[in-house]
């Protein structure tokens, strides 16, 4: 109980900004303890949630939306204060490809992957999907059962080649955005499903993020111009 | 006394520089190598790996493994003064429907099932391996056999009953939960895999249909 208390503590502090790095880093403590204790009831979900939790607690997530204005600190200080921000980002971005990689890769030495059959199996899975609830046979046309099976693979495969070229990356992130929500909608995987989208935004620099806020802002200008005098 | 001139530092915070850009080069490196070459590096670095387990532990096999089985674990309740009277609970589909139920915060009932998931493995892990020990010493036999003496000798196993008695506990967990008198009755677990078509049960094996029995509890009092 007292693992639990000081982690919500330092949630509390961490949403407000307060104690800036030092509470995020005590948050990582204190969730990867609370972890390793409950390590069986643990998922994906909640790996990835740790390792995004330990990057960001070296990075600069201070500067908007904090109770405190953040100071800023001596020139070289804050060079070197970016340089480690930037690596935190980079290690969210290469975990992402990694996982993603790896999860086709090994997806790639099962036998029932490699036959085109395996998601009949998970979807007839009682315990992960909702289509076979109370031991129901679920079956598909086997069409889309090979096109959703090796096109599993061939997105996840090839994701972190893909995903760094403007050309290809709102697509792939499309693709994976909607596996991801097959897989929340019908196998009951939540948290991993919403951590791994989360991240998408990562892929995107500031200005294209600042642009699309710019465009969504325009929209809603247009479409409430009646309100506006 | 002096302050340290600018030169120093723009040094110190240089080779700082270098330091986190080899620390972040040489983080991925054994992230990359843990996961292809996982036994070497856990031979050649036992203290590092055992660090970045505890902080980065990362498995990223998701839904690598295909299930081609659905597993029952059915409590079977009666009362020991009337042996057709009898209750069965399958505690696995108990804890899947409560999950549904409660989807999508269901975190509480997920973390049931997943406790739930890995006692199993347990059983099944003691089970396969002691059916390994009499594959070796009388090899050539049906399933079946192997089946049923593996179920003998993890009952009779003394030092190693930790999954038998906390798949009981859930048993009667999930008893108490559902309110169910269990006075004067007596229970037995059978764990079962219910093969998904076209997928069958191995020839030889103690199987009905789609079903493998794996292990059969006799009836315990409560």
């Amino acid at each position: 109980m007292l693992i639990i208390g000081a982690c919500f503590v330092l949630l509390a502090l961490n949403l407000f900004g307060i104690g800036r790095n030092a509470v995020s880093i005590l948050l990582f403590l204190s969730l990867t303890l609370l972890n390793s204790i409950n390590d069986r009831i643990n998922n994906s979900g909640d790996e990835m949630s740790l390792l995004l939790m330990g990057y960001l607690s070296i990075a600069n997530t201070f500067s908007y939306f904090t109770l405190f204005k953040r100071k800023p600190l001596p020139p070289a200080k804050e060079k070197l204060y970016n340089l480690i921000s930037n690596l935190a980002a980079y290690s969210i971005v290469i975990n992402l490809c990694l996982a993603y990689f790896f999860a086709g890769l090994f997806k790639l030495l099962d036998p029932y992957w490699q036959n085109g059959t395996s998601l009949h199996y998970f979807l007839n899975d009682d315990r992960h999907s909702i289509l076979a609830a109370g031991g129901k046979y679920v079956q598909f046309p086997a069409l889309f059962l090979y096109i959703v099976n090796y096109g599993t693979l061939l997105l996840e495969v090839s994701f972190p080649v893909l995903i760094w070229y403007k050309k290809y990356r709102n697509w792939v992130l499309l693709l994976c955005f909607l596996m991801h929500l097959g897989i929340y909608t019908f196998l009951m995987v939540y948290a991993m499903s919403l951590i791994f989208v989360l991240q998408y935004g990562m892929f995107y620099s500031n200005e294209e993020m600042l642009a699309l806020s710019e465009k969504i802002k325009a929209g809603f200008r247009r479409l409430f111009s009646f309100a506006i005098k | 006394m002096q302050s340290p001139s600018p030169a120093k530092y723009k040094i110190v915070y240089q080779w700082l520089s270098y330091c986190l850009l080899f620390g972040f080069v040489y983080y991925w490196l054994f992230s990359i190598g843990l996961i292809f070459f996982n036994k070497s590096i856990h031979k050649a670095a036992p203290g590092q790996t055992a660090f970045y387990y505890a902080f980065w532990r990362q498995n990223w096999r998701l839904f690598a493994f295909t299930k081609v089985y659905n597993r029952e674990l059915n409590f079977i309740v009666r009362d020991k003064s009337d042996l057709a009277k009898a209750d069965t609970v399958d505690l696995v589909k108990y804890f899947i429907a409560e999950k549904r139920h409660k989807a999508p915060f269901n975190n509480y009932d997920d973390g049931l099932d997943q406790m739930l998931y890995w006692i199993m493995n347990g059983l099944e892990t003691q089970l396969y391996q002691k059916q390994q020990q009499l594959k070796e010493q009388f090899p050539g036999r049906p399933d079946s056999f192997y089946m049923r003496q593996s179920n003998m000798l993890v009952l009779s196993d003394s030092l190693h009953q930790d999954p038998l008695q906390n798949l009981t506990s859930f048993g009667k967990f999930v008893l108490k939960r559902m309110n169910k008198d269990t006075v004067g009755k007596e229970f037995q677990l059978l764990l079962r895999h219910k093969f998904i078509p076209p997928q069958k049960p191995p020839a030889g094996s103690v199987s009905n249909g789609d079903e493998r029995t794996i292990f059969i509890l006799p009836f315990k009092p409560f």
